[in-house]
């Protein structure tokens, strides 16, 4: 056969194919072609290696999940910046942070979803203007007056607000609740805010907001975030958790999302964060609200609804935790474990399985077996969850969790929260993380699609470039091109997808490679993370270094040699005279059993670099406590790869 | 500096300023003016730089269909795909084939050859103007016919135009209408391509000045300016009785038009290495006397820049001008004039090559006491395909009859009885690097009349280089050495401070970062030119930084770094090499009564050429001769040390 004479038979397989149902009609509409069409037919390889590629090509960065003065824990502690501001900062435009400081992005980021609290949304940027609504109430006018104060009198405004809301005694006629005209409009300046900074091609503004669900201090919060212009966001108002309006069970957010979508034919999807604040309940074998086991529904929705997970961000690392992977070096990393978000209940041991993303995606797989569905399919990006404006998550540049936080001589000593005698201890932020996303272009459509295909990646701050494809046949030579997508295409799927069918006798390969980011550290090593669940249903891990600089051997125990450490504490600064600027490798599971369901994702590792304590103890001249660290390990976690027997 | 030390100097400029008006306003109280000066140190290392942080990358010599030349060889590809192409967008080239950047240009200068600018579309479209003339007709239909006639016509239109023989209705000379239209459409493009912020597309043209028998001293010319500005003259020709090959008239005429129009002009030079000995001399060949202070003057008034690297060679220096530099034999073009109707002789290069020729400057200007050579250097590619190709891998050629084909490289792209430049001689080469604080006309414009600019040969390596007085090592260890650049010495292009009265060698901070695509980097040298105490020159090259830990040997040689390039598959490694190099390079040799000239060159580690790309595309073999790898570059711009200034 020749090679017009293949292309043609595949084309009117897949004709026929396509047209079965109707295979009795005539095909469609016309007699099948012969031969003289080939010339339609050109052949798609081309000389520049650009052209023609339809794939995603491009990383688009950006933060899932931004507070500004619209949320009220966030205007409590002084942020005055709004969605506007958020959306210049983002742009890379310089601005005058709350507390006064002069502040800009190095780089800046290709979208962001500025996701206040949906509660309350707006009440202290009326309440600083002087709303007259606010004034008409005493308690509204008390607390104006104590604002225009300033000072420590203003903070006693912020410790009243936040008290009263938390105990239910929050006075109705200043709370902005869903149907009021308070709440419309700081949803309208939300939307607003988004439709004026969204440029299709060049920056993208999503519309969002978080819903808080915070039942007994534990956290279940979701962003939400949507497809869709004000147009249809404008619809309706955010679903919050108060009653009555409100509900702090998941299953009411996914079912406001599906009613949201029946209504205007758009299109949201929700991603969890801080399950390590959550003492148990992130990612459960059993319904938390009924203590039941889940029904098929309850996965099927959670999976529909919730691609994506925060997996790094200020309030703590969620990918591993030592506890759970005792013989992951890495897994200690950035680890916020003390109890759940209001340190009300201290954590045990075992709620840490329930709370980090590494078991999550093992707990699905069991789920699967049982439910048929996997409810914890989820892909990765981390996101600040700042509460300041500003999307820092660079360690020489990171304004901290709230206004509070800003930099200061002081901040590293001064708890970020606290809550009785237990304390968040201000040193322990987290300078994290951004979402990475493969996609074709910097839209709203292009980047949710791939958000829902979970074609993204998290990173702790730096920019790397990572690339993570699946499938049966790639072969070391796939990994000595220099452009790995478009082999990793043809071959196999990329992050975020299921395996292809598996032939006859095979094991998994993957292609992995990460390019460092140019004005960070260089590259430590990549490890592939194994999931898995035997065939009596038991979890099991395994971490694959599979790529590693510096041509370490592995010792006799089979682990590599760390990198070592350039960082010279004392001048904030280090050296890329270790680590590579690139690693790229097939990896071909060992140990495949293709009985059972598994899981793959690549972490890749920077060299050790300043932590954002560093830079501060630095640039203020200023001694920390010996507990507070100073050098850090980036990192980035893809979405991971799914295998299904 | 204290307070009370900035608001002296302060003071001290407000009273020079306000000399002549010295009654007008009462000085305040020095005290109450301290809230007026806040700090400008700030916490976020990014905020309050006013200094240029970017690096825009473009070209400066671009033709396209309009060009004569570009058109006989077949390009059909107008100003928009230039644009297009040049802003990231995939095109179809003019051979079918399509084509897209790896990533997008900054910044284009669309430079069309101003003789017969327009001829070809005019002629293609077969515009009425052009079928009234029974030689354009005959033309016209030889086109259509295609093929081997429309080869014919377009070897009988060049011959025609090179004899002076082409029918007087059928010239594109300034003041014709079909003259007026070209202009005005390259104008129109370039207004409709300009995007401030995002994309700079330049107005500009070439001066195609070839002295006979064919020695090149061609001038792209470069408006700062709209169209409102440019549209009030017309380009400046070489052909009778219009034109002139005499470039002291082509600075006329740019000044003509600034006294004119209020606008900006700059011209750059280029292929030298083509001129025989014209390009830099120390004799006006039209006077035949030596370099007046009047032509060193206007010389460096309108032309800050020289092309130093492009498809015809590479210009930077010449193994016989610098048998010590290993490196020097790099992509050269010597065997003539640009038509190879005379061949080259050795006394003819020291006029030709940027290194020799900044040294010549120093010459001259010790006689006459005004530097004409006083230039900053930038690569470009002179491509007249319509793309703006510079990247190895996805090199388009000089001209549409050397796009990508099985038989490219065993062609002659120019011949001349038994001389010929063979198609594997194209250089892909090479991209200009400005140092701006916005992406501008105005902003970039002015950056290239300060010289702060680089050339590369391809890559995007990020480069940076200060001199100054007071320099040190510590200065290396940070991570922004631009902050300390700009604060302690002056950037690429610019002329050392005073030397301290403590005397002192001058020290220079030298940094590069690789592109984060293509090789690793080698090493960074500094080049040194300088005239002694009896007017002769000399020039020495030291190795300042370097990769992978080596050592120089006995004889002060850096060991080469080593070559990683697969030939037949067309590919490399970065296991040698660094992602940045830097240091403080202070001059051992420096003696402070003579003139200097200092500029950096950053070598990558060696990388596949072009010709090893279609090798393996096409499944070729080429001759033994066809170098198969090359080791690209960068050249910045020079710094220039005068004593007693």
């Amino acid at each position: 056969m020749t090679e017009t004479a293949k292309t043609l038979a595949t084309v009117l397989v897949a004709l026929g194919t396509l047209t079965a149902p109707a295979r009795a009609q005539q095909t469609v509409g016309l007699p099948p072609p012969d031969s003289t069409v080939a010339d339609a037919f050109p052949a798609q390889m081309h000389y520049s290696p650009y052209a023609g590629r339809n794939f995603p090509t491009n990383v688009y960065w950006g933060d899932t999940h931004l507070h500004t003065g619209m949320s009220m824990d966030a205007g409590a502690f002084g942020a005055r910046l709004t969605p506007q501001d958020a959306y210049r900062f983002a742009l890379g435009e310089e601005l005058t942070s709350s507390t006064g400081l002069q502040v800009k992005l190095s780089r800046p980021l290709d979208f962001l979803v500025v996701a206040d609290h949906s509660d309350n949304m707006g009440f202290f940027p009326r309440l600083f203007a002087g709303d007259p609504a606010m004034l008409a109430d005493s308690t509204g006018k008390r607390w104006y007056g104590m604002i225009q104060e300033g000072g420590r009198t203003a903070v006693q405004v912020a410790v009243e607000v936040i008290v009263a809301f938390s105990q239910g005694t929050f006075p109705e006629a200043l709370a902005s609740l869903p149907g009021s005209s308070a709440y419309r409009s700081a949803w309208e300046e939300t939307i607003e805010a988004a439709e004026m900074y969204n440029d299709p091609g060049r920056f993208t503004a999503f519309i969002g907001y978080e819903w808080t669900s915070n039942t007994a201090g534990n956290n279940l919060h979701r962003v939400v975030i949507y497809r869709d212009g004000g147009e249809k966001a404008d619809v309706m108002e955010p679903l919050t958790t108060l009653r009555p309006a409100g509900s702090d069970n998941p299953r009411d957010l996914w079912n406001w999302m599906q009613t949201f979508e029946d209504r205007t034919g758009g299109q949201v999807l929700a991603l969890a964060h801080n399950g390590n604040l959550s003492n148990g309940i992130m990612f459960p074998m059993l319904d938390t609200f009924t203590g039941r086991r889940f029904d098929r529904a309850y996965a099927e929705t959670r999976a529909k609804w919730e691609p994506l997970y925060e997996v790094t961000q200020i309030k703590g690392d969620g990918e591993a935790h030592p506890f759970l992977s005792p013989t992951d070096e890495f897994a200690d990393y950035e680890t916020w474990d003390a109890g759940n978000l209001d340190l009300s209940v201290p954590k045990e041991n075992d709620m840490l399985q329930y709370e980090y993303a590494r078991q999550g995606l093992q707990i699905g797989l069991q789920l699967e077996r049982q439910l048929g569905v996997n409810p914890y399919k989820f892909g990765m990006v981390g996101s600040t969850d700042s509460h300041t404006g500003l999307a820092t998550a660079e360690e020489e540049n990171f304004f901290g969790k709230h206004s509070g936080a800003e930099p200061s001589p002081e901040r590293y000593e001064h708890p970020m929260a606290k809550v009785g005698d237990l304390t968040y201890e201000s040193w322990s932020m987290v300078g994290s993380g951004y979402a990475a996303v493969w996609a074709r272009e910097n839209t709203r459509e292009a980047l949710f699609d791939a958000m829902m295909r979970r074609e993204t990646y998290a990173t702790t701050g730096p920019r790397m470039m990572v690339r993570f494809f699946g499938g049966w046949e790639f072969t070391e030579e796939d990994a000595m091109s220099r452009l790995p997508g478009a082999i990793g295409y043809m071959k196999g799927v990329p992050m975020g997808a299921d395996l292809p069918a598996r032939p006859a006798g095979a094991a998994p390969t993957f292609l992995v490679g990460a390019l460092k980011d140019p004005l960070s550290g260089n590259l430590d090593r990549i490890q592939i993370v194994k999931g898995w669940v035997d065939s009596r249903g038991e979890r099991h891990e395994k971490i694959y270094d599979v790529a590693w600089s510096d041509g370490r051997t592995p010792g006799p125990d089979g682990k590599l040699p760390p990198v070592g450490n350039t960082v010279d504490v004392a001048r904030a600064t280090w050296t890329n005279t270790i680590g590579d600027p690139e690693l790229i490798t097939v990896w071909t599971d060992p140990d495949f059993d293709p009985s059972v369901p598994a899981v793959y994702y690549a972490r890749v590792l920077e060299i050790p670099t300043p932590r954002w304590t560093a830079y501060e103890a630095y640039r203020y001249g200023i001694t920390m406590p010996s507990e507070v660290p100073m050098i850090t390990q980036e990192r980035a976690y893809t979405s991971p790869i799914w295998y299904t027997p | 500096m204290s307070l009370q030390r900035v608001v002296s100097v302060v003071l001290l400029a407000a009273a020079v300023v306000s000399a002549p008006a010295r009654a007008q306003d009462p000085v305040p109280p020095p005290e109450t003016l301290e809230g007026a000066f806040p700090a400008q140190r700030h916490f976020s290392p990014y905020a309050g730089r006013n200094f240029p942080t970017q690096v825009f990358w473009g070209d400066t010599h671009l033709h396209t269909a309009l060009s004569m030349d570009a058109g006989a060889f077949g390009n059909r590809l107008g100003l928009d795909e230039a644009y297009r192409f040049a802003k990231g967008e995939e095109v179809t080239s003019a051979t079918g084939q399509p084509v897209k950047l790896s990533r997008p240009l900054d910044w284009l200068v669309v430079s069309d050859h101003s003789d017969n600018m327009g001829f070809f579309p005019d002629l293609f479209a077969g515009s009425p103007g052009i079928l009234a003339n029974p030689t354009g007709k005959r033309w016209y239909e030889m086109i259509q016919a295609g093929g081997q006639q429309a080869v014919a016509a377009a070897l009988e239109i060049i011959d025609m135009v090179s004899r002076g023989e082409v029918p007087e209705e059928l010239i594109y000379a300034p003041g014709s209408a079909p003259y007026r239209s070209a202009w005005e459409s390259t104008i129109k493009a370039a207004e409709r391509h300009n995007d401030p912020g995002r994309f700079t597309a330049f107005i500009g043209y070439e001066w195609t000045s070839l002295v006979p028998p064919g020695n090149n001293l061609h001038r792209v010319v470069i408006y700062r300016d709209g169209g409102e500005k440019a549209i009030q003259t017309e380009p400046f020709t070489m052909l009778p009785p219009a034109g002139s090959v005499n470039p002291e008239d082509l600075w006329a005429v740019l000044q003509a038009y600034e006294d004119r129009t209020g606008g900006r002009l700059l011209a750059i030079a280029h292929n030298g290495n083509l001129s025989n000995g014209m390009m830099f001399p120390l004799v006006n060949p039209v006077t035949d006397r030596p370099l007046t202070r009047e032509y060193a003057e206007t010389r460096i008034r309108w032309e800050p820049l020289y092309e130093v690297t492009q498809i015809k060679g590479d210009g930077e220096a010449h193994p016989f001008l610098s048998p010590d530099d290993e490196f020097a034999d790099y992509e050269n073009w010597d065997k003539g004039n640009l038509n190879l109707s005379e061949l080259k002789t050795p006394e003819m290069l020291q006029y030709e090559y940027a290194r020799s020729a900044l040294q010549l400057g120093l010459q001259v200007e010790g006689r006459v006491g005004v530097n004409p050579y006083k230039f900053g250097m930038i690569g470009s590619t002179d491509s007249h395909t319509s793309l703006a190709t510079a990247d190895e891998e996805n090199f388009f050629g000089k001209h549409s009859g050397t796009e990508p084909d099985a038989m490219r490289w065993e062609h002659p792209v120019l011949a001349m009885g038994d001389v010929k430049i063979m198609g594997w001689e194209q250089v892909s080469s090479g991209y200009a690097a400005v140092w701006a604080t916005e992406n501008t006309r105005e902003a970039i414009f002015d950056a290239m009349m300060r010289r702060e600019t680089y050339a590369t040969t391809g890559p995007r390596m990020m480069v940076r280089f200060f001199g100054g007085w007071e320099f040190t090592a510590e200065d290396a260890m940070n991570r922004l050495p631009g902050a300390i650049g700009y604060m302690k010495g002056v950037p690429m292009g610019a002329d050392l401070p005073a030397r301290p009265a403590a005397g002192g060698a001058p020290t220079f901070l030298v940094g590069a970062l690789k592109d984060p695509y293509s090789g690793n980097l080698d090493r960074i040298q500094i080049v040194k030119g300088w005239v002694d105490a009896r007017g002769e020159r000399h020039e020495k090259v030291y190795d300042v930084a370097w990769s992978d830990g080596r050592t120089p040997g006995a004889d002060g040689k850096l060991p080469p770094v080593g070559n990683t390039v697969d030939v037949a598959r067309a590919t490399w490694t970065n296991t040698i090499g660094d992602p940045e190099l830097i240091t403080v390079w202070t001059d051992p040799d420096f003696d402070p009564n003579l003139r200097a000239v200092y500029y950096a060159r950053v070598l990558e580690i060696p990388t596949p050429r072009w010709t090893a790309y279609d090798a393996k595309r096409y499944g070729i073999e080429m001759s033994e001769e066809v170098p198969m790898w090359t080791q690209e570059r960068a050249y910045t711009s020079p710094i220039w040390y005068t004593p007693g200034q």
